[in-house]
């Protein structure tokens, strides 16, 4: 085996300076609603899985993730886990240490140890070729705006790899040349970096494809979804599997429903992401956030805000048994409510008053052809509901549309 | 020039929950149904807000408006603006940064929007042109 991987999840702790100091990180949190970025969904899987296909598409076909207990997968259900699946540690970096050992038994020449953390696409052969011209024992991986936290470590070298997985995969226990990539890179630090990686995904601006058919140029659709045939999805979109677009339902300018995820009747998403088993309820506009397990990030106001109403924003349970027994109770419960109603109404439907039109919402007056004067209307029926005329249309526009 | 019925500031509670909001509606019941009201809700306490919160305030509008007063909204928490903005509410609402800027807007819009009116030359030309912009203006 020539390249092994070790994906660290979700444990930054502490940021370390220059020298290899740690200070405590509060800026960054590289978390929504308390779970690492890197274990969220874009476009179908999470980004640690988006990692290990493209590691695997390179040829490296041992990797290991590992990610804290409380965190391990929290979004992807039993039947759907991929390879790798995060091993849970209690102390990620102790393991990532014995990763290496066991990785150095077995013969591996180099080990590519990364921390998401960073997203970063950069050319693995590249970065191979690179640190073997230099003989290094670890080389860091760095891109303009600073250290990736990914580096490349001889297996034979231990003690190399214990300094630099204690030091965050910052410093190097030698002073080495850093592979320095121009390649694309999101930093993941907030949700506003999550919802941008959904949408370069979308545009084709990072390697990550959508996990899906494309329907239609730019919209993505993945097995099971249900789209109910009033509901539009305008291109650029994503939605997930299993995921159900309710009646009349808007999902536009690079929007993703995450698998799972119910958007109910009338709700407009812009430019927002849903991430899985989430349930955005009735006749709602999301507009520039991301929405899941309880909570909205508003990336215009940079707040991330708790929402307890379950008919604002809910959770949609994982087993598909609860969700039939739920279904069909509020079944049981909508039909007799409606079968009342019915019954008390008798069939007659009454016309709700209009209001008398002020001068301000009185239609526009209709034109002669040909001349300036507007015609004049009867008196009378300026008093009378609005009468719009035949070619008025109110137009809202989404996206190109 | 100012108007010379007062403005009235209501702080919100921390949370408006469905409870929350039907004893605040209660309070501020003979508020709304005051000759031409002017309130303004102080949002800077609000941690938490449901739709129930929601339903109140379009409620309470809908008396003000009856009773042709104005509620205008100040200092929404994040969390509020963001459930305001979710349930499409903040539209309907004038929301002011400050609860001063919110009392101020009260006495200091008609004024204003005459005095531009009256810096155009609007009002003499309208009335030369047969417009009725003026006499909406004065009325």
């Amino acid at each position: 085996m020539d390249l092994a991987a070790i994906i660290i999840v979700g444990a930054r702790q502490e940021e370390f300076d220059g020298a290899g100091n740690s200070q405590r990180a509060e800026a960054v949190s590289e978390s929504f609603a308390d779970i690492p970025l890197a274990l969220l969904d874009v476009v179908g899987k999470s980004v640690v899985h988006h990692v290990a296909d493209r590691l695997r598409c390179a040829g490296v076909e041992a990797i290991t993730a590992l990610t804290t207990e409380a965190l391990c997968e929290p979004t992807v259900p039993p039947d759907r886990q991929l390879q790798p699946a995060c091993r849970p540690a209690d102390d990620t970096w102790r393991a990532a240490e014995e990763a290496f050992s066991a990785y150095a038994d077995e013969g591996v020449e180099n080990v590519l140890l990364l921390r998401l953390g960073p997203y970063a696409e950069f050319d693995l052969s590249d970065l191979l070729h690179f640190h073997r011209s230099r003989r290094q024992n670890a080389t860091l991986i760095f891109d303009r705006n600073g250290p990736l936290d990914a580096a490349v470590v001889q297996a034979v070298r231990r003690n190399d790899a214990a300094h630099l997985i204690r030091n965050g995969l910052r410093v190097s226990r030698v002073p080495a040349e850093p592979y320095v990539t121009q390649a694309y890179v999101n930093r993941l630090q907030s949700a506003p970096d999550l919802r941008r990686l959904g949408q370069d995904a979308l545009l084709m601006r990072c390697d990550i494809h959508p996990q899906g058919h494309e329907l239609k140029p730019g919209v993505w659709v993945a097995e099971r979804a249900r789209i109910h045939r009033t509901a539009r999805v305008l291109a650029p979109a994503f939605v997930g599997a299993h995921a159900k677009l309710r009646a009349a339902s808007v999902v536009t300018r690079c929007s993703t429903v995450e698998h799972h995820a119910e958007v109910d009747c009338g709700t407009v998403l812009e430019d927002t992401t849903v991430l899985p088993y989430t349930y955005v309820g009735t006749g709602l506009d999301a507009a520039h956030a991301v929405a899941g397990f309880g909570r909205v990030a508003q990336l215009r106001r940079q707040a991330e805000v708790e929402i307890a109403d379950s008919r604002l924003l809910g959770t949609v349970t994982a087993s598909a048994t609860w969700r039939t027994v739920k279904s069909a109770a509020s079944l049981a419960a909508y039909l007799p409510v409606q079968a009342v109603r019915g019954l008390l109404r008798g069939g007659r439907r009454t016309q709700p008053a209009t209001p008398a039109p002020t001068d301000a919402e009185l239609p526009a007056p209709r034109q002669r052809p040909g001349t300036l004067e507007p015609t004049p209307e009867p008196l009378a029926a300026s008093n009378q509901a609005p009468q719009f005329a035949n070619d008025f249309a109110v137009v809202r526009r989404y996206g190109n549309e | 020039m100012g108007t010379s019925r007062p403005v009235i500031v209501k702080r919100m509670p921390d949370r408006i929950n469905l409870q929350q909001a039907r004893e605040f509606c209660r309070e501020v019941q003979p508020l709304l149904r005051s000759d031409r009201p002017q309130l303004v809700f102080d949002f800077s306490t609000v941690h938490r807000m449901d739709a129930a919160g929601v339903d109140m305030l379009l409620e309470c509008m809908a008396e003000v408006m009856k009773h042709d007063g104005d509620l205008k909204l100040a200092a929404l928490s994040p969390q509020a603006a963001v459930v305001l903005e979710l349930t499409r509410a903040d539209r309907l609402f004038e929301i002011y940064e400050t609860v001063s800027d919110a009392v101020r807007s009260f006495s200091g819009f008609l004024p204003n929007a005459m005095r531009k009116y009256a810096e155009w030359g609007v009002a003499a030309t309208a009335s030369e042109s047969g417009d009725d912009t003026s006499s909406k203006i004065a009325a």
